[in-house]
């Protein structure tokens, strides 16, 4: 487009509505001749349209349309090349001009834009036409006021920054705006909008930005501000470098703003309802789950009391520590529910283990251990086949609680991912618990230092991912570590 | 007088504009509307002889549907983590939201509320959580926008650490 256009605003403006597809637009005088055009003109082939000239020489689509009538009018599907069909808005007059959009048209959705952008063009026309005392303008500036008009119009306040830091008003401003600064709109004094909307204050300085750069124009997001009668008006403001000119346009959102909170309240409310129905599933479910905890750790106590080193409350912080790193990792609530009971099991097919082993004080055999390595196996064997979700998972964790990351571990040299997550996560919570509680032959290690060691086996036992969640949840799991009431369950405390 | 920006951060629904309309207008309204975008409210404080004007911004909930923009963060002086008691992942966000402006503009002074304290019954928050971030040295105040409870003096008591 040339520098020399006359009306920057409305260039401007439309440049912004129709931006984002490929339309193009003109205004034409109501003499017929071209005086503005903007956007994709050469997509649709409309190359040397030369502004000054009459529009209907120029352009055969209007041939014997000129002059418009009351009514806007949309040709459809106008060929204006091979390949190149055109849905063509012509727009009564917007008091001085007519408005032609030309749109793709093969876009239903695009076209119902137009229709739009055609109907609010339309209510400018109306409201114009109502406007009795126009302020008497001087010729070079009269295009450029009309184009604000056409801003103000749709609800837009065009105020143009000045050299020496304020904004100078074009146009006049929506009665709607001015109610909301009413002692502000003197157009023959520096404005500081930022006075009156402290939201601006920021914005400007992003506007800095696209005046300084000739960046792509900016919207400020919404804001709300508050009249005089407690009446809520919703803003946006876009900053726009046009021809040199840096543009700050202040549109009065109205019922856009109401539509899209009404979306977003909507979205929210069902988030909401969901989360109240989500929980009160949940604890619907709890006393169920408790029992179903119950019965699974006094069957667990049974085959792991045996085992000296084991303890009830071991088992249970194992469940702890796994509910924690699992919601950590972003499960869904009943995985999270399974897996605080499921982890307690992981040691189940210990049942399976002759007491000599078991209970053997020193150092094992190569045979012993041999045995003792059984465990998973049978563990697994001893919970497969349910369809119970909870004892599926239990089963994973039995048979896999051992496997390592690197592929060295027992019973099968799962490696990486092959290993169920149930019982990656699992084989951290084990590890980190016994190694923070003293055992017959040692002394329980501070979390810091158990860590320490464990972190030596990232990537070679566990899961390198897991264990980086597991050091961030630290803080969650030391208070489970150091808590001294954990019982295996309501009214058994195993270990005073 | 001094002037101060606060920005009200948190999850959708835990009662941001809520607080701002209790303090600022002793207002309360019962029916969730949700916030989209900002807004601005001002009230002016004394505190030790000084007048402080707050200038407020209500900054609309962070949830799928929308982000924080952080150019609105530039220039606060201080922040109001507000959490809805009874929806536990609210605390995170507000943590979240915390690390975020911390990261735009630098450590200022900071509150975390607990909101919605006449649902204290119904409160899911974990109160181990809460001794975690008292122990770093959080401040935190239970608040009811409803009742009024804790209101005038979360906004007081930030006033007085920015003023610090």
């Amino acid at each position: 487009m040339s520098e020399a256009l006359p009306a920057p605003v409305s260039g401007a403006l439309l440049e912004l509505l129709l931006q984002q597809d490929a339309s193009a637009w003109l205004q034409i005088g109501k003499d017929g001749i071209l005086n503005d055009m903007g956007g994709e003109l050469a997509h649709f082939g409309l190359r040397g349209l030369v502004p000054g000239e009459p529009a209907a020489e120029q352009l055969l689509f209007l041939a014997g349309m000129l002059p418009l009538g009351n009514a806007p009018v949309t040709l459809a599907a106008v060929e204006l090349g091979p390949d190149r069909h055109a849905d063509i808005h012509l727009l009564p007059e917007a008091r001085r001009d007519w408005a032609v959009l030309i749109d793709r048209s093969n876009s239903l959705y695009w076209r119902a834009q137009a229709q739009q952008k055609a109907n609010e063009l339309n209510l400018l026309h109306r409201r114009l036409l109502r406007q009795d005392s126009l302020p008497t303008q001087t010729p070079a500036a009269a295009p450029a006021m009309a184009s604000a008009m056409l801003c103000n119009a749709l609800d837009m306040t065009v105020l143009e920054r000045q050299a020496d830091g304020g904004f100078r008003l074009l146009g006049t401003p929506p009665a709607e705006f001015v109610t909301l600064c009413p002692d502000s709109w003197q157009t023959d004094k520096g404005f500081h909008p930022q006075r009156e909307f402290p939201f601006l204050e920021n914005f400007i300085a992003e506007a800095e930005r696209v005046w300084d750069t000739a960046a792509k124009p900016r919207r400020s997001g919404p804001w709300v501000e508050t009249d005089a009668r407690g009446g809520e008006h919703a803003l946006e403001a876009i900053a726009v470098l046009w021809a040199g000119r840096r543009l700050l346009i202040i549109e009065l959102l109205g019922e856009r703003y109401e539509e899209h909170r009404n979306f977003l309240q909507m979205g929210r409310e069902n988030v909401l309802l969901r989360n109240y129905l989500e929980e009160q599933v949940h604890q619907r479910t709890a006393e169920i789950r408790a029992r179903e905890e119950e019965i699974a750790l006094r069957l667990v106590w049974a085959a792991e009391s045996r085992d000296d080193s084991e303890t009830g409350a071991h088992i249970r912080r194992v469940g702890l520590y796994s509910e924690v790193l699992a919601n950590a990792i972003g499960w869904d609530r009943p995985s999270v529910d399974d897996i605080h009971i499921a982890a307690t099991m992981h040691d189940i097919g210990k049942i399976g283990i002759p007491d000599a082993v078991l209970r053997k004080p020193g150092p094992f055999t190569r045979e012993e251990f041999a045995i003792m390595k059984t465990h998973p196996v049978i563990g697994g064997r001893i919970l497969a086949g349910s369809r119970s979700p909870m004892l599926q998972m239990a089963k994973d964790i039995a048979l896999s609680h051992h496997e390592n990351w690197d592929g060295s571990g027992y019973p099968y040299g799962l490696k990486g991912e092959a290993i169920p997550m149930a019982a990656r996560i699992v084989a951290l919570a084990d590890v980190f618990d016994a190694l923070v509680h003293a055992r017959a032959y040692r002394p329980g290690l501070s979390a810091d230092a158990a860590l320490e060691i464990m972190a030596r086996n990232r990537g070679r036992q566990f899961d390198p991912n897991l264990f980086d969640e597991f050091v961030r949840q630290q803080p969650r799991f030391k208070l489970i570590a150091e808590e001294q009431s954990v019982m295996l369950f309501e009214g058994f405390r195993d270990n005073p | 007088m001094i002037r101060k920006k606060i920005c009200m951060l948190g999850a959708f629904a835990v009662g941001k504009t809520s607080l701002v309309e209790r303090f600022v207008k002793s207002l309360f309204n019962a029916r969730y509307q949700t916030s989209l975008g900002v807004k601005v409210d001002k009230k002016s404080l004394a505190i030790d002889g000084r007048l402080l004007e707050l200038i407020l911004w209500d900054l609309a909930g962070e949830d799928e549907f929308v982000s924080l923009r952080l150019p609105y963060l530039r220039g606060a002086a201080g922040l109001l983590l507000v959490v809805d008691g009874t929806r536990p992942e609210t605390l995170d966000t507000a943590l979240a939201l915390r690390d975020k402006a911390i990261s735009e503009i630098g450590e200022v002074p900071s509150i975390l509320l607990i909101n919605k304290a006449d649902l204290a019954e119904g409160w899911r928050i974990d109160p181990p959580d809460i001794d975690r971030l008292v122990a770093r040295g959080w401040t935190i105040l239970e608040t009811s926008a409803k009742t009024g409870r804790g209101v005038e003096e979360a906004f007081l008591a930030l006033g007085k650490e920015m003023l610090q």
